[in-house]
């Protein structure tokens, strides 16, 4: 058997590791075998592959450093920074938002995490959550931690040591420098030394291949220079089409926040793929983002239609259906993620709350039962305020306030249970308890806007009117068409003007 | 992830891990050309090569393996690299197995014999032919090179990059493939009599036949694909299929994407996976045309796909490497899978879905009384949790299973310049038995002082065990100590998963700050302590500060940078601690008292101790410190603003380089840089700054805390009632933390308007609390005299014998004894009695002076009163300034 013949057969069965030590015994018998060279490089680097389309992540310094706004205050619906402006779009007495601002969405995905801060003031003071103070960092920071091999120590040194290494040698073979530019990108995250072999490499190849373009504006991309990714992007789009391609025009589009060109760029690539799943799923994830959800839940069912499997389309229109008042309908694309072998609290806590809505009672406290014993550290907050919610909804105001308290002590920053455990203190009578939930939750999240209002009727009710019409501006702020906070304004001021 | 579960048909394992990969499976059928029934090949990489011929079960019985479906089993000497079917021997139209060895390629028939007895049929693969390779070969290609008809030609590509074609028995001509680096796949399209790779440039490359065999390897005639295209990756695998008799589909698996080519090279369509695929099978179906193509995904799951739609998806039984598609004794379509260990499967899709079904987490039924009595139980038991009394009895459980017992070294070492004390403590649980986990036991001391370490953290405590700890002042004058006190926390988690939680203190040895040293005869600040006891002598009662300097009746501590001297009445019961700073007089005064207490309680004395204090409370000492830490904070704050300003404007620079960096066009700088290296200089000069007023903040921080609680011991000392003395104690509390949005004085304001508020029977928690933070120092000292003023009012009232109070609920018991040399309270409580009694009068009478019925009716004008009471208080102590001079307070 030849070893390199059995280097090629563990590659191609995916034994990364094995062809590597196979790879690294052939180089020490021979330095100079460029084939078995590659062989390790590609090894190495399928080792580490992350799909960097799907973990991308804007962080802080992306978005402070950005200096390529057109307008501060973008018209309505055509921006991703203030999503509340669309026409049509979900409210907030439909769909809770989240502390980015945007409404809940069907999946987490790294974008939806991250909030799209103001100023860099506020997003550093701006407490995450329970779980961790650190704003996200920027971009770089995010791939290299997804990417850690650099750090890994390796017997007798790197594979590759990129400072002595000549680009302008390797620039001009393609079969070594493709090869290598996607090791130093993957596996090294060494974006300098890639750019650099891929500014080389397309010179050598007289800018005909526009693999190298595509390379070039990853570069740029993750270097945030999105003009110049944009350019790279659309030269090799007129070259050769690609999927790939187009979704990456697309993100550069959604950082530029242009979503309407993103938008344009992803019809475009339609035309040429129709029926692409991943394209759809940028679509509709833009249009989830602009806060159009019949139109993001269009997209989502064209890609349940094309792959029928899709856990995130199915996800995104069961919570669609949910939050537009369809329980049972969420409930059959749920129970189909079940189905299908998803088996996480997430799901369960849906599939709960979907029955109790729905009114199938029977189910609704075993889903919560597997959710419970499903639930990780993250969500059991989440899952306890669901079961407190459920609890209030049937009237037993003990087992509610038990589990609220239960969501507390798992997560001592989940505003929504400190507001209703409010509610239930003001049920019972106890106002200055009742208050100081209310202003915990306020202050734990001042995109909520009910704990705002809930405290400004309470104050009004007191005869505290002063408190009462600070607090009540504030949730319309956080939600300017609430009509009953509209009417408490109007009447507070109603009777101010008669003073 | 699927609704629906392959269905395993016929299956079986071949060897133990002979490796296996996408190339060792073959299924086709061997022999005459007649024969339907295709055959199941499986040659390993360890030189078996297997021969199945499933057979189908009879309607009865489960469809399982047989051994007669097993219809020979060959060791070749050579690894098995390759496996294909075809027409090889010249002038036979029957087919035989061409099988790929690393340096030969070997032609085999399969024979079989019928047999007579039971044993049926007898099978062997006879060896026809073999063509020896020069260079090792990596993969081969059969068809019918040329449009030759009948018959099939081999050819094997070297792991370098050659091309040997084989005419049947005869060597035709080999040939270097160009960007040529690693062996790609490589298939044969009999329509356009071409072969398509994939090179090492990431593009698929065809190349005609006939081109191959024109071109020699000499330099000038270069060998030139047909056509190429640029998939922009490697590809795992490459398979063609008909179209109709004159077009081809060619697919291409690659490592993210399936591509789907035409066979002029022209992209069809392409799909972008979400997944890694492992191998693939494409095909048409015979009824209606459809060109789909089965994938195996790396996470075991079929997947069905017809152009871009997904058709159908399955979870597979095992992981393949090879996948297939077998007509087997007239059945059509079964799925053939190999894996990487061997396991060889025959599948069907099921159209019946498996679901998933949860698995029960409950495994007997609730018992609704049960549960209904154990919910009332816990009920019970998370109320009585809101008593204190059963925290007590938490707390005395946690007694019994654990006991800590804490030793601090008498005897400081001195290490390098400071002196440490060696702190103990012993634990040693009462059960060897369930041992107590996530043990963590913390010191904590008083700043200036610290812990080192501060705390310690026992996995699992089973038995006796003893950690230690250094104390040593830290950072800052040992005249700053205030509080000897160590106090250790001790929490674990029981074996039943119960968090507990101990306390446990202990007394450092006044030796670690203070030293004996000769005393001071003058001092700036007196205290003077009457007691109910003869004076004791000194020396017994410090033993440890007997030196050679000390008479009997006076002792000389230096505590830091500061001397204290005590000295002892030789008449009287009196005791005086005197020193020029007014820092370490706290710690010296607890200590007296606690060691008099001490001895009285070893000497047998009848009449229980009594220490009173005789001195006025030292506010005027109090009050430059407080002032000095708002200071402070305030230098700390705009040092903050400052760095925050400086910070946006070094950010805007930053930005305003970046947009200048990234234009195309050089443009000069305009002296950003300058403005950038400067923003940067101040931001590190302000930094440093912020240190250094850190560093101020802390020394204030002590200074105060060391102020107010000599306010408190001597309070403690006073006549006032021990109730209100700890209420003003939480209220003003020693331990000075200061956060980033509250200050020591803006709590302890608070608090205090609380004390007050309570104390004018007002609603404590309507009136407004200070919120924004205090910067008016005047108001702070205002309300400090104001709450100490009522304090000490209540103590004349009662002693007045006036009746009832009506202003405190507390009840002095205790007879105050009247010195008749020092009267109780100082200059300032003698004139605070006047002012209680104003405040006292007033409510006593309502509706005679003006101001008390105001105070009855609309709370909010009391403050009214609290300015006359400051008004007084103040008067008292520059009692020369007029009542109009003050009013601007």
């Amino acid at each position: 058997m030849d070893p390199v013949f059995s280097a090629l057969s563990l590659y191609k069965k995916r034994k990364f590791e094995e062809c590597v030590t196979t790879c690294t015994e052939l180089l020490d018998k021979n330095p100079f075998d460029q084939a078995v060279w590659v062989l390790k490089m590609r090894a190495l680097t399928e080792q580490l592959y992350v799909d960097d389309l799907e973990a991308e992540e804007e962080g802080i310094a992306e978005a402070f450093m950005d200096n390529e706004t057109i307008a501060e205050s973008a018209r309505p619906g055509t921006s991703l920074k203030n999503p509340g402006t669309s026409q049509g779009g979900s409210t907030q007495g439909y769909r809770p938002w989240t502390q980015t601002g945007r409404p809940v969405s069907g999946v987490v995905r790294p974008g939806t995490q991250t909030a799209r801060p103001g100023t860099m003031e506020q997003a550093l003071r701006t407490p995450r959550t329970s779980k961790t103070a650190r704003p996200s960092t920027s971009q770089s920071a995010r791939t290299i931690r997804l990417g850690t091999a650099s750090m890994l120590s390796e017997p007798g040194g790197p594979f590759i040591q990129l400072s002595r290494i000549n680009l302008g040698n390797y620039a001009s073979k393609p079969a070594l420098a493709k090869p290598l530019f996607l090791y130093i990108l993957y596996h090294e995250n060494s974006i300098r030394h890639a750019l650099q072999l891929a500014v080389l490499a397309t010179q050598a190849c007289e800018f005909k291949d526009w693999w190298w373009k595509v390379q070039l504006g990853k570069c740029y991309f993750a270097l945030g220079l999105m003009r110049e990714a944009e350019q790279q992007f659309r030269s090799a789009l007129r070259q050769h089409q690609c999927i790939e391609t187009f979704l990456r025009l697309g993100r550069v589009y959604i950082r530029l926040d242009q979503p309407l060109s993103a938008l344009d760029v992803c019809r475009t690539g339609l035309e040429y793929f129709p029926k692409e799943t991943t394209l759809l799923t940028e679509i509709a994830r833009i249009f989830e983002g602009l806060n159009n959800m019949t139109m993001s839940v269009k997209y989502y069912r064209e890609i349940v239609t094309e792959d029928s499997t899709n856990v995130e389309a199915i996800a995104c229109i069961g919570m669609h259906h949910f939050y537009t008042d369809q329980p049972e309908m969420a409930l059959r694309f749920y129970r189909r993620l079940l189905q299908m072998g998803l088996y996480n609290a997430e799901l369960f806590n849906n599939l709960g709350l979907c029955c109790f809505y729905a009114q199938q009672y029977d189910m609704t406290l075993s889903c919560f039962q597997h959710a419970l014993s499903l639930a990780k550290d993250d969500d059991v907050a989440d899952i306890w305020y669901n079961i407190g919610l459920i609890a209030i909804g049937v009237g037993d105001t003990r087992l509610a306030g038990q589990c609220l308290r239960l969501a507390i002590s798992a997560d001592s920053t989940h505003a929504p249970a400190y507001n209703n455990l409010g509610v239930l203190e003001l049920r019972r009578g106890r106002v200055n308890e009742a208050s100081a939930f209310f202003q915990a939750a306020a202050s734990l999240a001042p995109y909520l806007f009910e704990p705002y209002f809930n405290h400004s009727s309470l104050s009004h009710k007191m005869g505290d009117l002063q408190a009462s019409y600070i607090v009540i501006q504030k949730a319309l702020e956080a939600y300017p068409n609430h009509v009953p906070s509209q009417e408490l304004l109007r009447a507070l001021e109603k009777h101010f003007t008669f003073i | 992830m699927s609704l629906f579960k392959a269905r395993e048909w016929w299956g079986t394992s071949c060897g133990q891990d002979e490796g296996f990969d996408q190339a060792s499976l073959c299924v086709s059928a061997l022999g005459n050309s007649g024969n339907e029934t295709a055959m199941i090949i499986v040659g390993s990489h360890a030189g078996v090569v297997r021969v199945f011929c499933p057979s189908l079960p009879s309607a009865a019985e489960a469809p399982s393996y047989k051994p007669s479906d097993l219809l020979i089993e060959t060791n070749l000497p050579n690894p098995v690299l390759h496996l294909h079917v075809g027409r090889f021997i010249s002038g036979s139209q029957q087919y035989h197995l061409a099988v790929l060895h690393p340096r030969s390629v070997a032609i085999y028939s399969l024979v079989i014999r019928g047999g007579n007895t039971d044993h049926g049929e007898q099978s062997a693969l006879v060896f026809v032919y073999e063509h020896q390779l020069k260079r090792t070969a990596y993969s081969l290609v059969v068809g019918s090179f040329g449009g030759v008809r009948g018959r099939d030609f081999l050819c094997v590509q070297s792991l370098d990059g050659t091309l040997s074609f084989y005419e049947q028995e005869s060597f035709v001509f080999s040939r270097q493939l160009p960007n040529f680096l690693l062996p790609g796949p490589l298939i044969f399209i009999p329509s356009t009599d071409a072969f398509v790779t994939c090179n090492s440039h990431f593009q698929i490359d065809s190349y005609r036949y006939q081109a191959l065999a024109e071109t020699s390897d000499d330099v000038n005639k270069q060998l030139t694909s047909e056509w190429s295209l640029n998939i922009g990756e490697s590809a795992l695998d490459i398979s063609c299929v008909a179209h109709s008799a004159s077009e081809v589909d060619i697919l291409v698996l690659g490592e993210h994407n399936l591509f789907c080519l035409r066979d002029h090279g022209t992209l069809k369509y392409m799909r972008r996976f979400e997944f890694h695929p492992r191998c693939f099978h494409a095909y048409r179906t015979a009824s209606e045309g459809l060109l789909l193509v089965l994938m195996a995904t790396d996470t075991g799951t079929l997947l069905v796909q017809n152009n871009t739609t997904l058709k159908w998806s399955a979870q597979l039984p095992i992981s393949p490497v090879a996948i297939s598609r077998a007509s087997l004794q007239g059945m059509d379509g079964v799925i053939v899978l190999l894996s990487e260990t061997g396991d060889l499967q025959c599948c069907y899709l099921g159209t019946e879905p498996s679901l998933f079904v949860a698995p029960a987490i409950e495994p007997k039924p609730i018992d609704y009384q049960e549960a209904e009595k154990e919910l009332n139980y816990l009920g019970t038991v998370i109320r009585a949790f809101n008593d204190s009394s059963s925290v007590l009895m938490a707390n005395t459980a946690a007694e019994r299973e654990l006991s800590v017992t804490v030793k601090a070294g008498q005897h400081p070492e001195s290490r390098g310049e400071s002196e440490v004390c060696y702190v103990t403590v012993n634990l040693s649980p009462h059960s060897a038995h369930a041992p107590l986990t996530k043990v963590q036991v913390t010191l904590v001391v008083q700043t200036p002082l610290g812990a080192d370490p501060s705390s310690h953290t026992i996995p699992s405590l089973s038995e006796a065990y003893q950690v230690a700890s250094y104390i040593m002042v830290k950072n800052a004058d040992p005249q700053f100590v205030w509080s000897l006190e160590v106090s250790v926390i001790v929490s674990y988690m029981t074996a039943s998963g119960i968090p507990r939680l101990l306390h446990s203190n202990c007394q450092l040895p006044l030796r670690l700050v203070a030293h004996p040293s000769s005393p001071a005869k003058e001092a700036d600040i007196k205290l003077t302590l009457n007691t109910n006891i003869p004076v004791v002598n000194l020396v017994e009662l410090f033993p440890e500060f007997n030196s050679s300097g000390a008479g009997s009746n006076i002792l000389g501590f230096s505590v830091g940078s500061a001397v204290v001297t005590l000295i002892a009445a030789k008449m009287s019961t009196r005791y005086r601690v005197q020193s020029d700073h007014v820092f370490p007089l706290a710690l010296l005064v607890k200590q007296l008292v606690s060691r008099l207490g001490h001895f009285s309680k070893t000497s047998d004395q009848q009449i229980p101790l009594k220490v009173v204090s005789s001195t006025p409370l030292p506010l005027e000492n109090l009050f430059p410190c407080i002032e000095n830490h708002m200071k402070c904070r305030k230098n700390v704050s705009d040092l903050k603003d400052e760095l925050g300003q400086l910070s946006v404007q070094f950010r805007a620079i930053e930005r305003r380089l970046l947009t200048k960096m990234k234009d195309k066009k050089p443009v000069p700088l305009n002296q950003l840089d300058t403005l950038l290296y400067a923003t940067q200089n101040e931001i590190i000069n302000c930094s440093r700054k912020l240190d250094q007023t850190f560093k101020e903040l802390e020394k204030s921080q002590y200074s105060l805390a060391c102020a107010t609680e000599l306010i408190h011991t001597l309070l403690r000392l006073s006549e006032a009632p021990p109730l209100e003395v700890k209420s003003f104690y939480s209220a003003m509390s020693p331990i000075v933390t200061d956060s980033d949005d509250l200050s020591w004085e803006d709590a302890t304001y608070a608090a205090l308007q609380f004390i007050l508020n309570a104390n004018q029977k007002r609603d404590p928690l309507t009136s407004k609390t200070a919120n924004e933070p205090l910067v008016d120092f005047v108001s702070m000292k205002k309300i400090i005299t104001s709450v100490l003023a009522f304090m000490t009012a209540e103590v004349h009232s009662s002693s007045d014998g006036e009746g009832r109070k009506p202003i405190s609920p507390i009840h002095e018991t205790e007879e105050i004894e009247e010195e008749p040399t020092v009267p109780a309270g100082s200059r300032l409580a003698e004139n605070r009695v006047l002012s209680a009694n104003l405040s006292h009068r007033n409510r006593l009478l309502p509706g005679r002076p003006k101001a008390s019925s105001v105070a009855e009716t609309i709370p909010e004008d009391t403050s009214h009163i609290e300015t006359n009471l400051a008004k007084l208080s103040l008067a008292s102590s520059n009692q020369k300034k007029s009542e109009d001079e003050i009013l601007w307070i």
